[in-house]
C-alpha cells in the first residue's frame, strides 16, 4: 500500500507542474500589454511601471518563471491589484464557503443517486427502473444556469419557503446545494446502474447464488462492492468539478465562495487574483484526483498489489 | 420482450426529432422569428406570452422567441465548430500516440495529461477572461477543454486495434503507416467518435451557455441562450417566462443530444452499450 501511495503521489507531480505552467502563462496570453489590460491604456506611466515591476513583467521570461516558482513555494500568490490584499489570504478566506457547498452537494447527490441507481439495477427494465432512467436523463441534461433560477423562482419567490441568497444556516445552503446535486446525482445514478448490471453477470455472483446466499446479501456484499470502482472514479471527478465549477451556482445564489471571488476578479481585471484563484482551484482539483486514485486501493485490493 | 426492444428506439427517435427541430430553427431563424431579435418596444417590456409573441417579451421589449431561434444559431454553430476541431486534434494526437508508442506516446500523452489535469470549465473561463469575449475566443477556449477527452479515447482504442489481424497483415504486405492509419484504423474509430461527439455536443452546449450567462462568451449584443437567462434572472419575479423559455430550450436540446448519444452507443458499440438505459 505504501509503494502504491508513493507512486500515485509521484504521478501527481507532472500534473501539478502543468497546472503551474498553464496559470503562469495566462498573463502572457493577454493580447497587447497586460499592464494596459489591468490599468487601462490612459493610466499614469508611473503606475504602469510600478505594476509592471510588481508583477515581475520587467524581467526576462525564464527568470519570471523562476521567481514565480519561488514565490509559490512560500505560498505567495501575489497581491490583488484592486484591494492590495494578499491573494492567498483572500482565497483561503473564501474557500470554506465553497467547500461547504461542494460537500453538501456531493452528500445530497450520493443520497439520491446511489440508492436509486442500485434500486434500478435490482430490477432492470421494470417500472421503477424506467422512472429513474427518465429522471437520470433529465437530471443530466438540466443546465445549472437554468436550475438555479428555477429553484429560486419556485421555492424562494413563489412559495417563500427558503431564502434567495447569501451564506447562512442550512436553509441558505439548501437551494444552491440541490441545484448542484441534481445533475451530479443523475450521473451517479446512471453510473451505479450500469456498473451494477455489469457485475451481476460475473461468475462469483452465480456461485454465491448457487450456494443459496440471500439476494440482498449478494447485492450489497458481492455486487455493490465490486461495482464501486467506476462509481468512486465518477464521484472523485465530480467532486473536483464541483470545487471548480461552482462559479455559476455561486454567482446565481450570491454565495461568498471562490467562484464569486474569481468572477468578481475577472470583471475588475484583477489579474493576480484571477491567477491565484485559478491556481488554487487547480491545485485542489489535482489533489482530489490524487485522493480518488488512492481510494481505488482501499476499494479494490488488486489495484494496491501493483497491477 | 417487445418493450425492451422498442423503448430505446422511441427515445432515440425522440432525440433525433429534437436535434432536427433545433437545426431547422437555426437555419430558418429569419423566417421563424416573429420579428427582429434586436427590435425593442419598451412600452410592452416583460409582457407575457401572446399570439403575436409566443414566448413573450424580455426586459427591453424584445421578442423572446426570436432571440431563442437566433440563439440556436450561436449555440449550434459554436458547439459544432468545437466538436469538429477537438475531434480532429484528438484523433491525430490519440492515433499517433497509440500507433507509434514509445517516446512519441510518452511525449504526446504527458502533454494531454497536463492539460487534462486542469479543470475544464475553469480553463475555458480563465482563457475567455484573458483573451476577451468573442466568438473565436469562445471556440478556442471550449476546444482546449474537450480535445483531451477525444485524444485519450482514441489512444486507448488504437492500442487495441493495432494488434488486430487485419492491421498486422496490412503491415506484412508492406502498407505504409499513413495507409494503415487512414484506411485500416480510422474507419474503425468512426462509431466511437460519433458517440463521443454526440455527448460532447451536449456538454459543450452546457458550457457555452454557462460562459454566455456570465457574460464571458460572445460579445454582449449577440443573442444567446445563456445571455437571455442572465437578463431573465434580473426580472425573474415579474417575468419568469424569459428565464424559463431559455432554460427549457437548453435543457431540451441537451436532452436530445444525450438521448441520441445513448441510442448511438447501443447501436454502434454494443459491447459497452449493453446495459445502458
Amino acid at each position: 500500500m505504501l509503494t502504491f501511495t508513493l507512486r500515485r503521489i509521484l504521478y501527481a507531480i507532472p500534473s501539478l507542474l502543468g497546472v503551474i505552467t498553464i496559470s503562469f502563462f495566462l498573463i502572457h496570453l493577454i493580447p497587447g500589454d497586460p499592464v494596459d489590460f489591468v490599468l487601462g491604456e490612459q493610466a499614469d506611466m508611473r503606475d504602469k511601471l510600478a505594476l509592471r515591476h510588481e508583477l515581475g513583467l520587467d524581467l526576462p521570461l525564464p527568470q519570471q518563471f523562476v521567481t514565480y516558482l519561488e514565490k509559490l513555494a512560500h505560498l505567495d500568490f501575489g497581491r490583488s491589484v484592486h484591494s492590495h490584499e494578499s491573494v492567498f489570504a483572500e482565497v483561503s478566506h473564501r474557500f470554506p464557503a465553497t467547500g461547504e457547498l461542494s460537500l453538501a452537494a456531493l452528500a445530497l447527490a450520493l443520497l439520491w443517486g446511489l440508492p436509486s441507481g442500485v434500486w434500478s439495477a435490482i430490477r432492470p427494465h421494470s417500472f421503477q427502473d424506467q422512472g429513474f432512467g427518465v429522471l437520470g436523463l433529465i437530471g443530466m441534461s438540466v443546465p445549472g444556469v437554468f436550475l438555479g433560477p428555477a429553484l429560486i423562482y419556485l421555492f424562494a419567490m413563489r412559495l417563500g419557503w427558503l431564502p434567495v441568497s447569501e451564506r447562512g444556516g442550512i436553509d441558505h445552503l439548501l437551494l444552491p446545494a440541490v441545484s448542484l446535486a441534481l445533475p451530479l446525482g443523475a450521473v451517479i445514478l446512471r453510473m451505479t446502474r450500469a456498473s451494477m448490471l455489469e457485475v451481476v453477470h460475473e461468475d462469483y455472483i452465480r456461485t454465491a447464488r448457487s450456494k443459496g446466499v440471500s439476494e440482498r446479501w449478494i447485492f450489497f456484499r458481492h455486487a455493490l462492492r465490486n461495482a464501486l470502482i467506476p462509481i468512486v472514479t465518477i464521484v472523485g471527478l465530480q467532486l473536483g468539478a464541483l470545487l471548480t465549477g461552482t462559479v455559476i451556482t455561486e454567482t446565481i445564489f450570491d454565495w461568498p465562495g471562490l467562484g464569486t471571488l474569481l468572477y468578481g476578479a475577472i470583471q475588475r481585471r484583477d489579474y493576480p487574483m484571477v491567477q491565484g484563484c485559478v491556481l488554487f482551484v487547480a491545485f485542489i482539483y489535482v489533489a482530489v484526483n490524487l485522493l480518488t486514485d488512492l481510494s481505488y486501493g482501499l476499494v479494490n485490493p488488486k489495484v494496491r498489489m501493483g497491477k | 420482450m417487445m418493450k425492451k426492444i422498442t423503448r430505446p428506439q422511441i427515445l432515440f427517435a425522440f432525440g433525433v426529432l429534437i436535434i432536427v427541430l433545433m437545426i431547422v430553427a437555426a437555419v430558418f431563424a429569419p423566417w421563424l422569428a416573429p420579428q427582429d431579435p434586436d427590435a425593442m418596444s419598451l412600452a410592452d417590456r416583460l409582457q407575457g406570452p401572446s399570439w403575436a409573441h409566443p414566448l413573450g417579451l424580455d426586459e427591453n421589449g424584445s421578442d423572446v422567441f426570436a432571440k431563442l431561434v437566433y440563439g440556436a444559431r450561436v449555440s449550434l454553430g459554436v458547439a459544432w465548430s468545437v466538436i469538429l476541431v477537438s475531434c480532429t486534434v484528438g484523433l491525430i494526437f490519440g492515433s499517433l500516440a497509440g500507433y507509434f508508442g514509445g517516446w512519441v506516446e510518452q511525449v504526446l500523452m504527458r502533454f494531454v495529461d497536463m492539460v487534462y489535469a486542469f479543470p475544464g470549465f475553469l480553463l475555458a473561463l480563465a482563457l475567455v477572461a484573458v483573451l476577451g469575449p468573442s466568438l473565436k475566443n469562445l471556440i478556442i477556449a471550449l476546444c482546449l477543454t474537450s480535445w483531451t477527452g477525444f485524444a485519450r479515447l482514441v489512444r486507448g482504442e488504437v492500442l487495441h486495434l493495432k494488434e488486430r489481424e487485419y492491421v498486422q497483415s496490412a503491415r506484412a504486405v508492406g502498407a505504409s503507416h499513413v495507409r494503415i492509419l487512414v484506411l485500416h484504423i480510422w474507419p474503425n474509430l468512426l462509431g466511437l467518435l460519433i458517440v463521443q461527439s454526440t455527448f460532447a455536443m451536449a456538454g459543450t452546449i452546457i458550457s457555452e451557455s454557462g460562459l454566455s450567462f456570465l457574460g464571458l462568451g460572445v460579445p454582449p449584443e449577440t443573442p444567446t441562450w445563456g445571455s437571455l437567462l442572465n437578463s431573465g434572472r434580473r426580472v425573474l419575479i415579474d417575468a419568469p417566462h424569459v428565464s424559463f423559455s431559455a432554460g427549457l430550450a437548453i435543457m431540451i436540446v441537451v436532452l436530445g443530444f444525450n438521448l441520441v448519444g445513448d441510442g448511438l452507443r447501443d447501436l454502434l458499440d454494443p459491447r459497452r452499450g449493453r446495459n445502458r438505459i
